[in-house]
C-alpha cells in the first residue's frame, strides 16, 4: 500500500509503549496494532488528531506516501 | 427486543431451527424405517394423485397394459387411487423420491441454523452466510422445478398405463411464487456480500 504508517518510529522517539498510547488515545490495543502494522484501510480524522496530540507530532510524521514502483522489462 | 446478539430474536430463532433440525432428522429416520418395515409387512399400498375431471363425462377407467392393477377414482375428493405392489423396487423408488425432496428441507434448515447462530454472536455479515443464503435460495428455487418434473412424469406414467375415457387430467401446476422467493434469496445473498465488504472496511477503519 502506498501509504506507510510510521507510528512505531514516532513511539520510539517519544519513548511510549503501545499500551500507554492505547490508553491515552482511547483505542483498543488490537486496533492500534492493526494501524502500526499497516493493515488498516482507513483512519478517522478524530483518531489521527488524538494520536498527534498524544505524540506531539504532525500527521506527516506518522503518515508517509511512498508510490509503488513497477519494473519495466 | 433486540434482533441480534445474545438473548435476541435471533437466538430464539436459533433454538427453533435447532429443534426443527433434530425433529426432521428423526422424521427421516422414522420414514426410512417404516419403508423397510412395509417390505416385511407385505401390506397393499395405494398411490394417491390429485386429478381434475368432468363428472358428467366420466366413465370407468380401464388398464391399457395387462397386469396393471386398475385404479379407482374418488369423485368426491378428486383423488385417483392406484394400488401398487409392495416390493423393493416400489418402496425403493418412493424412498428415493422422498429423500430427494426432504434433503432440500434438511439443507434449508441446516443453513438457517448456522445463519441464526452467527446472528446470535452479532456477526451477521460473515463470508459463510453469503454462501448459506445463496444455498437456501437455490434449494427454494429447485423445489418447484423438481415438483413440476415429478408431477409431469407422473402424469405421463398414468396416461400411458390407463385408458382415459373421459376428460380426465392430473392436477399439477408450476409454483411461480416459490420460484420468485428463491430468486429473491439469491439477490439477498448479494446484498449480504456488499454488507460483508462494508463491515470488513469498517472494522479496518481506525
Amino acid at each position: 500500500m502506498p501509504i506507510i504508517v510510521n507510528l512505531d518510529v514516532m513511539m520510539a522517539k517519544r519513548k511510549m509503549s503501545l499500551n500507554a498510547l492505547s490508553e491515552q488515545v482511547g483505542i483498543t490495543l488490537s486496533n492500534l496494532s492493526i494501524l502500526k502494522q499497516g493493515k488498516a484501510k482507513a483512519i478517522r480524522f478524530s483518531t489521527l488528531e488524538l494520536i498527534c496530540k498524544v505524540l506531539d507530532c504532525q500527521p506527516g510524521d506518522i503518515l508517509e506516501y511512498r508510490p509503488e514502483t513497477t519494473s519495466k522489462h | 427486543m433486540k434482533k441480534l446478539g445474545n438473548s435476541s430474536l435471533s437466538s430464539i430463532l436459533l433454538l427453533i431451527t435447532r429443534i426443527t433440525w433434530w425433529a426432521e432428522c428423526i422424521f427421516v429416520g422414522i420414514v426410512s424405517a417404516l419403508a423397510i418395515a412395509l417390505l416385511f409387512a407385505k401390506k397393499d399400498l395405494s398411490f394417491d394423485a390429485p386429478v381434475s375431471f368432468s363428472p358428467v363425462l366420466f366413465r370407468a377407467l380401464t388398464a391399457k397394459q395387462a397386469g396393471t392393477p386398475q385404479g379407482h377414482l374418488n369423485i368426491t375428493r378428486g383423488i385417483f387411487y392406484l394400488p401398487i405392489e409392495c416390493n423393493w423396487k416400489t418402496i425403493g423408488t418412493m424412498l428415493v423420491i422422498f429423500l430427494i425432496f426432504f434433503s432440500l428441507i434438511l439443507l434449508v434448515t441446516f443453513q438457517l441454523k448456522k445463519i441464526f447462530a452467527s446472528f446470535s454472536r452479532n456477526e451477521p455479515f460473515m463470508e459463510s452466510n453469503i454462501l448459506r443464503i445463496r444455498n437456501i435460495g437455490l434449494a427454494v428455487l429447485s423445489y418447484p422445478l423438481l415438483r413440476f418434473l415429478f408431477d409431469a412424469g407422473l402424469y405421463r406414467y398414468l396416461r400411458a398405463r390407463f385408458t382415459w375415457t373421459a376428460d380426465l387430467r392430473l392436477t399439477y401446476s408450476f409454483d411461480f411464487s416459490t420460484l420468485l422467493a428463491g430468486l429473491i434469496l439469491i439477490v439477498i445473498a448479494e446484498i449480504f456480500r456488499l454488507g460483508s465488504e462494508l463491515d470488513n472496511e469498517q472494522k479496518l477503519t481506525i
